[in-house]
């Protein structure tokens, strides 16, 4: 037996102890990356270290995915089964801002934590492969494929992201005349060439895949920053539970919206629940439409103004049922076309409506707010007047901002209509009783001219062969999903190697990086809404030779890091690039990829848009990431009280203070018959609704 | 105000009080892995009975190993390829928990035969080394191994131990159940009628009279004619 110990009994912390030093010692789970046998890669989301440590919902994926992993290896597998650490991250700062403690220092000390307590399982991680996401070496490389993807388009006629390079000789040639996707630019090569080097770069911004650009942004006061849709629930902020409002800043995206075919064929390709395939094609949201143009004359304050409404619909067969458009409140038309008698009321409207958070605008539907503009416009097929309102239920985002309303065939419209006591158009006979909206495809249509007669699926391409011909509008493929929002204004996340310099963004060269984050004293943010880096007058002015600018003072947000980390654990000390060619063919995709749910529309989308990136630049053969995807369940877990605060659940830790990581309208489905929060019901529904979407704090990993 | 409070452990207490291997083994022990489940420490301490039993089956507390070189025999071989196409499977296809309980049958299974046999130890200590690694590594050594179980073969399933050689016959006369007879599933017809022929019960029902028919539906039913 193995020396020493006879003791008899089953001392499990001696025989832990011993092993875990033997193991250690012995790097027993130390992986080349060649061996003789075949390879199989096993991978966990890797953690963002917090404070707290481990909990029991934790380890639940992690000792899945190791059982899993030692299943492999007896079986005859090389496995690699590695563990790093999603280091940047908000929570360090807010710490950081509360306490005084620079981030470094406490996400050391808290990773340290983590790993102690990981070795306590037992796993069999190869922690010789350990990246932290927050280390200068690794992120070096994050921002190496940041400036590769600011430098790069996406060229639809190739179907693949390209050096920027092809693209300008292109337009030196051509202009945009043979581009499939203009980008709502049009230039001859003769003025292209005729462009300034800022109109140049301007045009260029409109097609990088990694780009600059005025957005609506999330901003919290309280954060002192901007946060990801995913990160602001019901208002607030998703730490911390701080009010968040609508902003126009300049911001850093990437152009995944062009990557959105590919994201939802790639579907196809892995294995993946449904659910989550579900999710994300949802999140993308593809639908097959047309654009219509809507014009009338606006009575302004100024005098009769032509304005033109462009609607997107995937439900053009209904044209002749539209009695109103509306308009999201964030439209640019709104205040322009507004007559003199409703724009006290309008200013009160858009005042309340800057209050309200996307996820709130679509969830309450039972609560129907809106305004009218006192302007009409033409219907394009008929004399009519459509009167134009603006409401909160659409979103500029999505589509063009605005909506044709049709009340017969779309329950919103329908209670919008009801509300307003707005008269009703039934185009489709008795498939409409009067009470509630009909979205039918299958009925046949009355009262709609060129349409009458036609069963409405039929009538869709009809709809739009017409308004294509009589120049109304053209056929469109629509997404929900808008290009990724990818800067912070704080201080905990990778700098932008991007220097300003008279209003354009010039990348550093690579030799430069990493461009290294500069310690500093506050966290404060600094003017105007930007990060705490603008602060530091010292690093964000910088001279270049004869070139005088300004750093980017925005940092990453942080899914940048997790975005190709699994790449990095192949090839981990590479000093010359992200990760050889040689590791990465090796190992692959990640043969098992298990994590929460919480990730299904932010980092495993993000990350299956950069290995696509990746792939088309040839760095590596395959373009999905994950081919196989497990999700663990939640454990309802400690720390946490959950009640009941009007009609939501809220959560407190446990010290009692108001935590509203948790927070979520609960609505009829956890009340009893007689209308009180049964615990039974209450609980299961706790359960679901935790899985669902906010298991960050609960299942524990993170890696968006 | 309805509170709803949830438990507040920690994985460091549950791993120093009953160790990590039992932590492991609990936490896939909770339910299918994709399900989501509240936890509870009620039945952690199952699993740490499991680990104990395991380790008693091998070590005693005064003589120390206890576990012997005798040659298998057929029962105990037949329980343990059972268990090797059972938990394999299932852990194939990420179906930790119903693994788990799977082991807890095979070492019931094994108790109930006596066995503390090295031929049978071994390859269970393997498959159980990924769900429960420490335990299945000291004792692995214990057995005189050298070297990590990691680096082990897993063990296969022989066919040969997992069907079934013999059948206990349901035997009707006119269609009425009146006993039943273990046969070999390798008997031919002839060998069928005359061991049941020769079976007292049936004898007895049969009153000294010679049947019409003997119907032999293998692996099924054994139907008497008179």
């Amino acid at each position: 037996m193995a020396e020493g110990s006879h003791n008899m009994e089953y001392n499990f912390r001696d025989i832990e102890q011993k092993w875990q030093a033997w193991w250690k010692e012995s790097g027993t789970y130390r992986v080349a990356n060649n061996a003789d046998k075949p390879p199989f890669y096993v991978l966990d989301m890797f953690p963002y270290p917090s404070g707290a440590g481990l909990h029991v919902g934790h380890p639940l994926g992690y000792i899945a995915s190791d059982v899993f992993a030692r299943y492999k290896r007896l079986k005859g597998f090389n496995v690699l089964h590695p563990m790093g650490f999603d280091s940047f991250g908000l929570p360090a700062e807010q710490y950081a801002l509360e306490t005084g403690q620079h981030p470094a220092v406490t996400t050391e000390k808290n990773i340290a934590t983590f790993k102690s307590q990981l070795e306590k399982i037992g796993f069999s991680f190869d922690w010789s492969r350990e990246v932290q996401t927050s280390d200068p070496s690794y992120y070096k490389w994050t921002q190496w494929l940041f400036l590769k993807l600011f430098k790069s388009w996406y060229n639809k006629s190739t179907d693949k992201a390209e050096p920027i390079e092809t693209l300008i000789s292109e337009l030196e040639q051509t202009g945009t005349a043979n581009l499939k996707d203009k980008k709502g630019c049009e230039v001859s090569a003769a003025q292209w060439n005729a462009f300034t080097e800022k109109q140049q770069q301007d045009l260029l911004m409109n097609f990088r895949l990694a780009y600059s650009s005025y957005g609506e942004v999330n901003w919290c006061e309280q954060l002192g920053t901007v946060l990801a849709n995913d990160e602001v629930i019901n208002g607030v902020s998703e730490r911390g539970g701080f009010p968040v409002e609508k902003r126009k800043m300049r911001q850093w995206f990437l152009r995944i919206t062009d990557y959105a075919d590919r994201l939802l064929k790639g579907l196809e390709r892995v294995d993946f629940s449904e659910a989550m395939k579900e999710m994300q094609r949802n999140w993308i949201g593809r639908s097959e439409g047309a654009e219509v143009d809507f014009s009338g004359v606006a009575e302004t304050e100024n005098g009769a103004k032509p304005f033109t409404i462009k609607v997107y619909t995937t439900r053009p067969d209904t044209i002749f049922g539209v009695d109103f458009m509306v308009l999201a409140p964030e439209h640019e038309l709104v205040r322009g076309i507004t007559t003199k008698a409703q724009s006290g009321a309008i200013e009160d409207y858009l005042q309340y409506v800057k209050s309200r958070s996307d996820r709130e605008r679509l969830a309450e539907a039972r609560q129907i707010t809106g305004c009218f503009t006192g302007a009409y416009v033409d219907h394009p097929f008929m004399n009519r007047k459509i009167p134009v309102w603006t409401s909160e239920y659409v979103l500029s985002g999505y589509g063009t901002g605005a909506i044709m309303a049709v009340p017969c065939g779309d329950d919103r419209d329908f209670n919008f209509a009801q509300h307003f006591q707005i008269p009703i158009t039934n185009i489709i006979g008795t498939a409409f009783d009067g009470r509630e909206a009909n979205a039918t495809k299958d009925a046949i249509l009355e009262n709609s001219d060129f349409l009458n007669g036609m069963v409405m699926r039929d009538a869709v391409g009809v709809a739009i062969d017409r308004i294509e011909k009589d120049g109304l509008g053209t056929r469109k493929v629509n997404y929900r999903m808008h290009d990724a929002g990818f800067s912070r204004q704080r201080y905990w996340g990778e700098p932008f190697p991007i220097i300003w310099k008279d209003e354009i963004a010039y990348p550093l060269s690579e030799d430069a990086l990493p461009l290294e984050l500069p310690f500093v004293e506050k966290y404060g943010p600094g003017k105007n809404g930007e990060g705490p880096l603008s602060n530091l007058e010292d690093w964000v002015n910088v001279k270049e030779g004869t070139r005088t600018g300004r750093r980017e003072t925005s940092t990453m947000p942080g899914y940048a890091g997790s975005s190709w980390y699994f790449l990095r654990f192949t090839d981990p000390d590479n000093r010359n690039e992200f990760a050889s060619k040689g590791a990465m063919d090796y190992w692959g995709q990640v043969d098992l990829y298990i994590g929460g749910t919480e990730h299904a529309v932010g980092h495993l989308l993000y990350s299956r848009m950069w290995t696509k990136f990746i792939y088309d630049y040839g760095y590596i053969s395959f373009d999905e990431p994950y081919k196989r995807l497990i999700n663990q369940g939640m454990i309802t877990g400690k720390s946490y009280f959950f009640a009941r605060k009007g009609d939501s659940i809220v959560s407190y830790t446990e010290d009692g203070t108001y935590d509203s990581m948790v927070r979520f309208k609960y609505g009829h489905k956890a009340v009893d018959s007689t209308g009180k929060l049964t615990r039974k019901v209450f609980e299961a529904f706790l359960k679901e609704e935790c899985m669902k979407r906010l298991p960050k704090t609960l299942s524990g990993s993170r890696a968006g | 105000m309805s509170k709803s409070k949830f438990n507040v452990d920690n994985p460091d207490d549950l791993v120093y009080k009953y160790g990590a291997d039992t932590f492991r083994m609990y936490e896939m022990f909770l339910g299918p892995i994709e399900q989501s489940k509240p936890w509870d420490t009620k039945g952690i301490e199952g699993v740490n009975r499991f680990l104990k039993k395991l380790w008693r089956m091998c070590m005693d507390e005064q003589k120390g190993l206890v576990v012997t070189d005798e040659p298998a025999t057929v029962a105990e071989l037949r329980v343990l390829h059972k268990a090797i196409k059972k938990i394999s499977e299932d852990t194939e296809r990420f179906s930790f928990n119903t693994a788990v309980s799977a082991f807890m049958i095979l070492l019931n299974d094994l108790s109930d035969l006596k066995c503390r046999k090295k031929e049978i130890l071994t390859p269970l200590l393997i498959m159980l080394s990924p769900y429960a690694p420490h335990i299945a590594e000291e004792l692995y050594h214990a057995l005189g191994y050298e070297g990590s179980v990691v680096t082990a073969d897993y063990p296969q399933a022989d066919e040969k131990y997992l069907t079934e050689s013999e059948k206990e016959y349901p035997v009707s006369i006119n269609g009425k159940m009146r006993t039943t007879i273990v046969i070999s599933l390798s008997a031919t017809q002839d060998e069928v009628e005359s061991i049941v022929m020769s079976n007292e019960v049936v004898q007895r029902w049969l009153d000294q009279k010679t049947p019409k028919k003997v119907i032999y539906v293998k692996n099924k039913m054994i139907n008497l004619v008179v």
